[in-house]
C-alpha cells in the first residue's frame, strides 16, 4: 500500500480532507449483494472510507450513478487483438478494467523470456494492474513447433515477480494425465500458487487426477454438467466471452447468490474490433444482465471472485483499506463507464482516457525463419480424406471424412468447398504440413497469416497454390503478418513485425487494416462472420476436434498426428 | 507425490481408502450429491466410482469438511491441549485456531512454544494467532511483554499463522505506534479484531490498516457493517459469550461465505454437555439456518479467510478432514477423518492419545505475601466499590460506607461489600492492590484464582483478611489454581501449567470445578459461575470500576481511582 496506516487512519477518520471523495454514490456492495448510499474516500491509491460526510481536494457528485470496483479480466491472450499489449490494456482501462490477469503464451511461444519480459515491462508502466500466469504450454504440445521452449527452470526465474500469480492454462490435459515429466515439473514447482486448467469435456476419473495436479480454475466446459461437476470438485470456473464462443449458456442456469464467488468472467481471446467499439468486461456485465442474471452476481463475478480465487489482496471491493480501483456506470444495465479510477487516479472519462501513458516499444529481432523452399505440393494417397469442418464457434471444428478423386495432386476444390490449406513451420526452418478445411467458403486467392494460436506458424488457405504462394511470400517478406493475393496481386495486408503477431502501430490502424483483410476475404466468397479470426484458430491444438500444424493433421482427443488420407 | 495421487485418482493404483456410498456436502454449490471418496495419504484423491486398499461404508451418510474454530483460547478449556482434543475430535473438530493469549500473558514466549509443543501431532490441527496485547494494559503487571521484533520473529515459524485479535482497538484508531508496529510485523498474514460496537468513520480506520475479522459482533446490523467493510464475521457462540441467536438473521446465501464459527472461551463442563463447533451448527440449524450454510461455515469458510490450503472442502486435492453426519438436523457426527486417518468413532477416540510431558516452568513468582498487606487503614468514611452486574463483565463503580474496625476498611458482609485483592504473581514485585466489592454474595470464607483477565496475577475475595490470607497461601503453594475456602474446609483445583491449566483430565476437572462452584454456592454467592465472574474483576479494559495489582482503576476516566472519596 505504501501509505504509512496514520495516515490512512486520519484520513478514514476525516481529521485531514482525503484526495479524492465521490459524493452520495450508490455503491455496490460485493460482500452482501446489497447496494448502499455513501461517500467514498480515496487517499492516495487507497479506499479509506466508505461512509457519510466526506471532504476531499477534489469532490465528485456522483449521486444516481453506481460505483462498482474496478473489473477484472481473469484470463485473457492479449496478443489477439494483434496490437501492442499497451494499446490493448488502456482499451480495456477505458472501458472500466482495471486489473487483468494475462496469460502470454502466444509471444512466449514466438520469443520464448523475451516475450514474458515484455509483459512485465508492461505491466510496470500502467497504473492499471497486470498479473501474469506463466504460460505452461509452450510449446503449446508435442504435436507442434514453436519458437521456444519454456521448461520449469526458465519459468522459475519469475516466480518471485510480484506480478506473477502462478502457472497459464494447462492445456495439455493429455500431457497431465501420462504424466509427462517436464509438465509435472512445471505442476509442482507452482503448486502453492494458482493453476489454470483448460480441460474441454474432461469428467470423471480423468477430472479428478486432472485436479490432483494442482489444477484450480477452468474455462473449458462444453455442458451444464460438466459444468456442475467442475464446481463440486472445487474448480473456480471461467465464463468466458471473447472471440471464439462464449459459454455463458452452460452457467446460467447454475449460477446463483451462493456460488458466485466461485464464478469469474475472462475474455479469453479478444478482437480489437470488439475491445475498441463494444467495450470489454463492462460488455460481458451487460450481456449477462440481458439473459437475466442479477446485475450484483454478475458484478461479483468480474471483481470480487477473481480477486479471490487469485488471492490478490485488497483488491475487487469498495472497502475500507481496499486499492482504490473503482468504475462509475450510469446504471447496471448498459455499464457505460462514465468514470474509471485506477489505484486512486483518475485514468478514464466517458471512455477516453484522462492520462497520458508511456508506451512500450521493445527492441525485437525477426522470428521469420521458414523453410528455404516453399511448396505446397501434396501427393494423392487414398481417395478417403481427414477434412477439418468449421462450425458456428471459431475454436471448434468437426472431423469429417470426405470421398476425393484428385488426379495427380492435392488441389482446392471450389466446388465442394474443400480448400487446400498449410502450415508452414516458420521457427526454425521446420517443414510444411498441408490439410483441407470445407466451410470456409473462399472462391478464389488465398490468405496466409503468421498469427495463428498458438505456435504461430504460417497458415494459409487457399483456392490455388499460386495465390498461396504469394500471400505466404507477402507475410515473409512482412517479416510477419497477414496477406491476402489473388493471383499475383497482393489484396490486402496487415504488417505484424513483433514477434509476427503484434503490430505497434496505431489501433485505430491496425483495425482498419483488419476491416480491409475481413471485407477482401468476403468479397473473395467467404461465407464466414469473421473468417480471419476462424483461420487462426484452425492451428490451436487444444481444442476438439481436428485441427492442423506444422506437423500435420492433429486429432486432439487422442492427441495424436493422423495423416490427409484415412488409411485403407 | 503428483504421480502417484494421479495413478489413485485414475483408479489405475488402489487409494489407500475409499469411503463408499457417501452422500457429499458441497460447499462450492452449496448441494449434496451421492458418491466415493477417494483418499491417499492425507488427500482426497478423487470422487466417483472407487475400490480402495481399505474401505469403510458409510450407507448414505453425510460427509462434510471437518469442523474448524476460528478463534479459540484453548487456556480457557482449563486442561491440556490432548485433554481437549479427545473430547473435541469425535465432535466432528479437525482444525483449530487458537490465540494463546492467556498464557503468553504469564510465560510470554515460553507459553505460546507451549501451545505448539503440546498440540503437536493431535487429531486435531492447531494454527497459532499470535497475541497482539501482550501485556493486556498497562494498567497491570503481566508476566511478559510481546514485542513487534518478536512477532515478527513468531510469524516465520510452522503453524503460526497470523496476529489475534486486536482488541485494543482504540490504540488503532489513534494510531498509536507500538500497536501498528504490531500490525506491520506480520504484514500480509490475517490479522483478527475485536472491536464491539464499533461502528462508522471509526471502524473504516480500524479496518483500513488491514485487520479484517470481528467476533464481538452482538447484532445484525453491525454484522452487515463489518462485513460491508471487508471484515469476516466470526459468529461466537462459547461460554462466556453468546451470540449465534441474535446474528442468525443476518446470514444470507448471498454474504454466508463471510462468516465463521467461533466458541472464543470454551468452559471443560460446555465442551463435555454440549460439544464443540457441532454444537454450533445444531444451535443455527435449529434456529433456522440451511444445514448445508451452517455447514460450510463451520467446515470451509474459516480456511479461505486464514489462507489454509487446501482445508475446508470434500473435493480431489483436499486434505482429507471430513465429517461423518447420519442426520442433519441433529448433527450427530459418527465419524470423523483427519488427514486421511479414521480418528474418532462414535464419540471416542480411536486411538489413545500418547501422553507426553510438556516441560514448562512454575509461573507464580510471588515476593513477601502476608496477611498485612490485605490491610487497608481507614483515611475516610465513603469508599468506591466495584460493583457486579449478574452475567456481565461490566461493573458499576458504587460509592458506599465503609465499615471500619480499629482503624481499618474490614468487609462488611451483612451488606455484601467483600474485600478483594489483586496480587502479582509473575516478576516479584510485591503489589498487592485491595479494594472492595459488592455482590459476589459469599457468607463466609474466601475464593482465589489464578485465572484474572488479562494478566492472570491471583485474584482473591473474601470475608475477612484471615480466609483471603489461607487461600492465597494455599495459591502459592500449588503453583497456580482455583481455591476455594470456607470455615470447614479447603477445596482446590490445581492449574500448574502457568496458572492456568490443569494436569487432570477433563472430567476431573469439570467434576472439581462444578463441586467449588456448588459450594460457593453453599456459603452464599447466588452468581451462576462466580469464579468466572471474579476473573473479569482484573481486567481494566472493561467499565466501569476495576482493580488490578497496581490498584482500583477507573475504566470510564481511564485512570487509577483513590478507594476513599
Amino acid at each position: 500500500m505504501e501509505i504509512l496506516p496514520e495516515e490512512i487512519i486520519a484520513a478514514a477518520k476525516g481529521e485531514h480532507p482525503s484526495d479524492i471523495v465521490l459524493k452520495n454514490a450508490t455503491i455496490v456492495d460485493v460482500f452482501n449483494l446489497l447496494i448502499f448510499e455513501g461517500d467514498v474516500a480515496i487517499y492516495k491509491n487507497a479506499i479509506v472510507g466508505v461512509d457519510r460526510g466526506y471532504k476531499g481536494r477534489k469532490e465528485i457528485d456522483i449521486r444516481g450513478k453506481f460505483l462498482v470496483p474496478g473489473l477484472f479480466d481473469a484470463h485473457v491472450h492479449p496478443e489477439s487483438t494483434m496490437v501492442d499489449f499497451t494499446q490493448t490494456f488502456l482499451h480495456m482501462l477505458r472501458h472500466g478494467t482495471t486489473t487483468v490477469i494475462v496469460d502470454a503464451h502466444e509471444i512466449a511461444n514466438v520469443l520464448g523470456l523475451d516475450g514474458i519480459r515484455y509483459v512485465l515491462q508492461t505491466a510496470n508502466n500502467l497504473p492499471m494492474n497486470i498479473f501474469l500466469m506463466l504460460p505452461s504450454n509452450v510449446p503449446p504440445s508435442p504435436l507442434e513447433t514453436s519458437g521456444a521452449t519454456l521448461s520449469a527452470y526458465h519459468l522459475r526465474l519469475f516466480l518471485r515477480d510480484p506480478h506473477v500469480l502462478g502457472l497459464g492454462e494447462v492445456s495439455d490435459y493429455r500431457g497431465v494425465l501420462n504424466k509427462d515429466h517436464s509438465l509435472l515439473t512445471k505442476l509442482n514447482m507452482t503448486r502453492h500458487m494458482i493453476i489454470d486448467g483448460h480441460a474441454p469435456n474432461l469428467v470423471g476419473k480423468e477430472l479428478n487426477a486432472y485436479i490432483m495436479a494442482g489444477i484450480r480454475t477452468d474455462h473449458e466446459f462444453h455442458s451444464k454438467d460438466e459444468a456442475r461437476e467442475k464446481l463440486r470438485k472445487g474448480l473456480s470456473l471461467i465464463m468466458r466471452f471473447g472471440v471464439g464462443g462464449k459459454n455463458f449458456d452452460y452457467i446460467r442456469d447454475l449460477l446463483t447468490d451462493s456460488n458466485s464467488l466461485h464464478l469469474m468472467l475472462g475474455s479469453s481471446d479478444l478482437n480489437l474490433e470488439f475491445l475498441m467499439n463494444e467495450g470489454h468486461v463492462n460488455k460481458a456485465l451487460q450481456e449477462l444482465v440481458q439473459e437475466g442474471i442479477d446485475p450484483l452476481v454478475a458484478i461479483r463475478c468480474a471483481t470480487l471472485s477473481p480477486a479471490v480465487n487469485y488471492n490478490i489482496k485488497r483488491r475487487g471491493a469498495i472497502a475500507p483499506g481496499f486499492y482504490a480501483d473503482l468504475v462509475v456506470f450510469n446504471d447496471l444495465k448498459n455499464f457505460e463507464p462514465i468514470l474509471v479510477i485506477a489505484n486512486g487516479i483518475i485514468v478514464a472519462k466517458n471512455r477516453e482516457l484522462s492520462f497520458s501513458p508511456t508506451f512500450i516499444r521493445p527492441a525485437y529481432r525477426s522470428t521469420m525463419n521458414p523453410p528455404l523452399e516453399i511448396s505446397f505440393d501434396c501427393s494423392v494417397l487414398g481417395s478417403r480424406a481427414n477434412v477439418i469442418l468449421l462450425t458456428s464457434n471459431s475454436l471448434y471444428t468437426k472431423w469429417i471424412k470426405e470421398e476425393v478423386s484428385f488426379t495427380e495432386k492435392v488441389v482446392s476444390d471450389i466446388d465442394r468447398d474443400l480448400l487446400k490449406t498449410a502450415v508452414i513451420g516458420r521457427h526454425t526452418r521446420q517443414g510444411i504440413a498441408i490439410g483441407l478445411i470445407k466451410g470456409f467458403g473462399l472462391k478464389k486467392g488465398a490468405i496466409a497469416s503468421s498469427f495463428s494460436h498458438d505456435a504461430h506458424n504460417i497458415v494459409v488457405t487457399g483456392a490455388d497454390d499460386f495465390s498461396m504462394k504469394v500471400a505466404c511470400d507477402t507475410v515473409i517478406k512482412l517479416d510477419g503478418g497477414i496477406a491476402i493475393a489473388n493471383g499475383p496481386k497482393v489484396l490486402a495486408y496487415l504488417d505484424l513485425p513483433f514477434g509476427g503477431i503484434l503490430s505497434f502501430d496505431d489501433s485505430k490502424k491496425v483495425r482498419e487494416k483488419i476491416r480491409e483483410i475481413n471485407k477482401t476475404l468476403k468479397m473473395l466468397g467467404s461465407t464466414r462472420e469473421d473468417p480471419l479470426t476462424d483461420l487462426t484458430f484452425l492451428t490451436l491444438t487444444s481444442v476438439p476436434e481436428l485441427k492442423i500444424s506444422d506437423k500435420g493433421l492433429v486429432d486432439v482427443n487422442n492427441r495424436k498426428i493422423v495423416g490427409l488420407f484415412e488409411v485403407s | 507425490m503428483i504421480d502417484e495421487w494421479i495413478d489413485g485418482a485414475l483408479g489405475t493404483t488402489k487409494p489407500d481408502l475409499v469411503l463408499k456410498n457417501c452422500t457429499i456436502v458441497d460447499v462450492h454449490t452449496l448441494s449434496t450429491y451421492e458418491g466415493d471418496i477417494a483418499i491417499m495419504d492425507e488427500h482426497i484423491v478423487g470422487i466417483g466410482n472407487y475400490s480402495g486398499k481399505k474401505e469403510i461404508d458409510v450407507k448414505g451418510a453425510y460427509v462434510s469438511p471437518g469442523f474448524i474454530d476460528a478463534h479459540i483460547h484453548l487456556e480457557s478449556v482449563m486442561v491440556e491441549p490432548s485433554e481437549f482434543v479427545r473430547i473435541a475430535s469425535p465432535h466432528g473438530t479437525t482444525t483449530i485456531i487458537a490465540d494463546p493469549h492467556e498464557i503468553t500473558n504469564v510465560l510470554g514466549l515460553e507459553g505460546i512454544r507451549y501451545m505448539l509443543d503440546a498440540t503437536k501431532g493431535l487429531p486435531i490441527y492447531t494454527y497459532i494467532m499470535i497475541p497482539s496485547c501482550v501485556p493486556a494494559t498497562p494498567m497491570e503487571t503481566s508476566g511478559a511483554e510481546l514485542e513487534a521484533y518478536m512477532i515478527e520473529y513468531l510469524i516465520e515459524q510452522k503453524r503460526i499463522i497470523g496476529l489475534a485479535e486486536v482488541m485494543n482497538y482504540p490504540a488503532v484508531i489513534n494510531a498509536n505506534q507500538s500497536i501498528l508496529e504490531k500490525i506491520g510485523a506480520v504484514e500480509q498474514h490475517p490479522i483478527d479484531g475485536h472491536a464491539p460496537d464499533l461502528r462508522g468513520k471509526l471502524l473504516s480506520a480500524y479496518a483500513s490498516v488491514g485487520i479484517r475479522s470481528d467476533h464481538e459482533c452482538s447484532n445484525p446490523e453491525e454484522a452487515m457493517e463489518k462485513i460491508r467493510k471487508g471484515m469476516f464475521v466470526m459468529i461466537r457462540e462459547g461460554s462466556a459469550a453468546r451470540n449465534l441467536v441474535d446474528l442468525i438473521s443476518v446470514v444470507t446465501p448471498k454474504n454466508h461465505e463471510f462468516f465463521m464459527f467461533a466458541t472464543d472461551d470454551t468452559h471443560p463442563h460446555d465442551l463435555l454437555k454440549r460439544g464443540h463447533i457441532d454444537h454450533l451448527v445444531r444451535l443455527a440449524i435449529s434456529n433456522g439456518m440451511d444445514p448445508l450454510i451452517a455447514l460450510k461455515i463451520a467446515g470451509h469458510n474459516a480456511a479461505r479467510y486464514f489462507g489454509i490450503e487446501r482445508i475446508g472442502a470434500v473435493a480431489p486435492g483436499y486434505i482429507a478432514d471430513l465429517v461423518v453426519i447420519e442426520n442433519l438436523n441433529n448433527i450427530n457426527v459418527v465419524m470423523t477423518f483427519k488427514r486421511g486417518r479414521l480418528v474418532a468413532k462414535d464419540g471416542q477416540l480411536v486411538e489413545p492419545i500418547a501422553k507426553k510431558e510438556v516441560k514448562i516452568r512454575s509461573s507464580m513468582n510471588v515476593r513477601d505475601f502476608n496477611m498485612d498487606k490485605l490491610k487497608v487503614v481507614a483515611k475516610g468514611e465513603r469508599i468506591r466499590v466495584i460493583g457486579v452486574i449478574p452475567g456481565q463483565l461490566i461493573t458499576k463503580s458504587l460509592v458506599m460506607n465503609a465499615r471500619i474496625k480499629d482503624g481499618y476498611v474490614v468487609p462488611d458482609v451483612e451488606r455484601d461489600i467483600l474485600k478483594i485483592a489483586v496480587v502479582e504473581r509473575h516478576r516479584a514485585t510485591g503489589n498487592v492492590g485491595v479494594g472492595f466489592i459488592h455482590g459476589m454474595g459469599i457468607k463466609e470464607g474466601a475464593m482465589a484464582t489464578t485465572i484474572a483477565h488479562d494478566s492472570h496475577n491471583i485474584i482473591c475475595v473474601g470475608t475477612s483478611d484471615e480466609y483471603m490470607n489461607k487461600a492465597i497461601t494455599e495459591v502459592i503453594r500449588i503453583g497456580g489454581g482455583i481455591v476455594l475456602c470456607t470455615d470447614k474446609n479447603i477445596m482446590e483445583l490445581p492449574l500448574p501449567i502457568a496458572g492456568l491449566i490443569s494436569n487432570l483430565k477433563i472430567e476431573e476437572v469439570a467434576d472439581r470445578f462444578n463441586k467449588i462452584v456448588e459450594t460457593a454456592h453453599a456459603i452464599g454467592s447466588r452468581l451462576s459461575d462466580p469464579f468466572m465472574t471474579l476473573s473479569f474483576m482484573a481486567l481494566p479494559v472493561i467499565p466501569e470500576l476495576k482493580i488490578t495489582d497496581k490498584g482500583l482503576f477507573d475504566v470510564t476516566d481511564f485512570k487509577f481511582a483513590n478507594l476513599f472519596i
